[in-house]
């Protein structure tokens, strides 16, 4: 599953790391960005995207099979 | 304000009203036989009120449907324009001016400054006092406005009086006149640090506030804030952060301690962030929130014009059953998921990570010192109140 974050919509509100702090953090403009190695479950990652306030994160499903 | 002894248990009328809805045209409180339209704030407009998690989710998010303009006749009269009641680009400017300073990281600051030795502090003259005591006076009350106080940089001694004030300022008891007293002393209080600061720049909040610049929209140039901008927001924080978590922080303790899970979680820590947050979805400090529809639209199959007052019942959408299982019960194993009560879209709540590193800050303090603590069997038994604002009747315990 690859994570996308579009930094146009994100308000920086750190939702995404409340529920995923080990795959989410922010940046100095205080944007989320993912980190790369994730050890969230992920159901932790799904909640993420769901809670975001402004539908910033987008969850891409691998293709394979 | 539709606080304690109002209602005891909307659940059963909620999940009425959202089967039968889940958009009503009618004010809440009507749906509780309590004043309608005439007693509301924007009487003069056609009342409506949503109440499951999926319509509550859309309203919250869709800002420019449904505008916060609606905080201008309530919060508004009373702390001036803020961020709460803004709009668009102009939200997004001041939001964005004060979002860096209450990131995660930024809290543990916060905690390790302020919070963890004002916790230890209360707990502390507890235990010397002994005996039986009511958590939610004692302990509840206290630390949010303490918190907010220490982070606008008041020295420790005017604490107290700071905390006297912001109980009038934001209390439903007392009379507008008070109320705006209170405002006005308050305001006189934080002018005199505006100023300091302004002479000496520090790293509290209130120093943050006067270094920001905000861009102005139609020329880009940038300016600084003014004191009645810094002023608007640091009001808003006492109604925002202070009787918030000081009644989350009650309905914490009570949902651990009827529900015999104090032990549970004080012996497993990792258990206290899915406490916290079910005690959230399960109990809202602030059960609706206000909106004005800004065209005619649809929702739900219910036409609101242009206008219209939409209150969403974050309440309601947090005991939806096609969201979860068993919704009034208090279940600590139930996997967490996103709940309504800081609200969503832009204007998600932006303390709720001070809310909730200053409801874990307090249970620790709380599980360390206070081990064997167990509601008082001698005392009235407690149960949850209100419904604009849940709470607690109080927390009687014994901790020896």
């Amino acid at each position: 599953m690859a994570i996308r974050i579009d930094r146009e919509r994100c308000m920086g509100s750190g939702s995404c790391q409340f529920h995923a702090p080990a795959t989410f953090d922010l940046d100095d403009e205080c944007k989320a960005v993912v980190l790369r190695a994730s050890r969230d479950e992920e159901r932790a990652i799904r909640n993420a995207a769901e809670g975001c306030p402004t539908r910033a994160i987008e969850l891409v499903e691998d293709s394979a099979g | 304000m539709l606080g304690a002894g109002v209602v005891d248990d909307p659940y059963p009328q909620y999940d009425e009203l959202r089967e039968s809805g889940p958009v009503h045209e009618h004010a809440l409180t009507e749906a509780f036989g309590l004043a309608g339209p005439e007693g509301s704030i924007w009487g003069d407009r056609k009342q409506f009120a949503c109440y499951d998690w999926e319509t509550v989710d859309q309203v919250l998010r869709d800002a420019e449907l449904f505008s916060s303009e609606w905080y201008e006749r309530s919060i508004g009269v009373v702390v001036g324009r803020s961020m709460i009641q803004m709009g668009g680009i102009e939200h997004r400017r001041y939001r964005g001016l004060v979002q860096p300073a209450f990131t995660r990281r930024e809290m543990e600051t916060w905690q390790q400054r302020w919070v963890a030795p004002m916790v230890e502090e209360i707990v502390d003259g507890l235990v010397r006092r002994g005996g039986a005591v009511d958590l939610y006076a004692e302990l509840c009350s206290k630390v949010p406005v303490f918190t907010i106080a220490s982070s606008f940089g008041a020295e420790p001694e005017d604490v107290p009086r700071f905390h006297e004030l912001a109980v009038t300022f934001t209390g439903a008891t007392g009379s507008p006149v008070d109320r705006l007293k209170a405002a006005e002393e308050i305001a006189t209080y934080l002018k005199g640090v505006i100023e300091q600061r302004r002479r000496e720049p520090r790293d509290d909040l209130i120093g943050l506030l006067c270094e920001v610049e905000v861009e102005d929209p139609d020329d880009g140039t940038r300016h600084r804030l003014d004191d009645e901008e810094i002023l608007a927001f640091a009001r808003l924080m006492l109604p925002a952060g202070a009787g918030t978590t000081y009644r989350a922080l009650g309905l914490l303790l009570l949902a651990l301690l009827e529900n015999d899970a104090f032990e549970r979680v004080r012996d497993d820590r990792s258990l206290l962030d899915p406490a916290i947050e079910e005690t959230l979805r399960w109990e809202q400090p602030l059960s609706s929130v206000g909106r004005l529809a800004t065209r005619d639209t649809e929702l739900a199959g219910v036409e609101i014009p242009a206008g219209s007052v939409m209150q969403a019942s974050l309440g309601a959408a947090n005991h939806d059953p096609a969201r979860w299982r068993e919704p009034h019960r208090w279940d600590l194993d139930r996997p967490v998921q996103p709940h309504a009560t800081f609200g969503s879209g832009p204007h998600l709540c932006v303390g709720m990570h001070l809310a909730r590193m200053e409801l874990r800050t307090a249970m620790n303090g709380i599980f360390d010192r206070l081990p064997g603590l167990r509601l008082d069997p001698d005392a009235r038994a407690p149960w949850v109140t209100g419904l604009t604002f849940r709470m607690p009747t109080a927390v009687p315990v014994l901790f020896e």
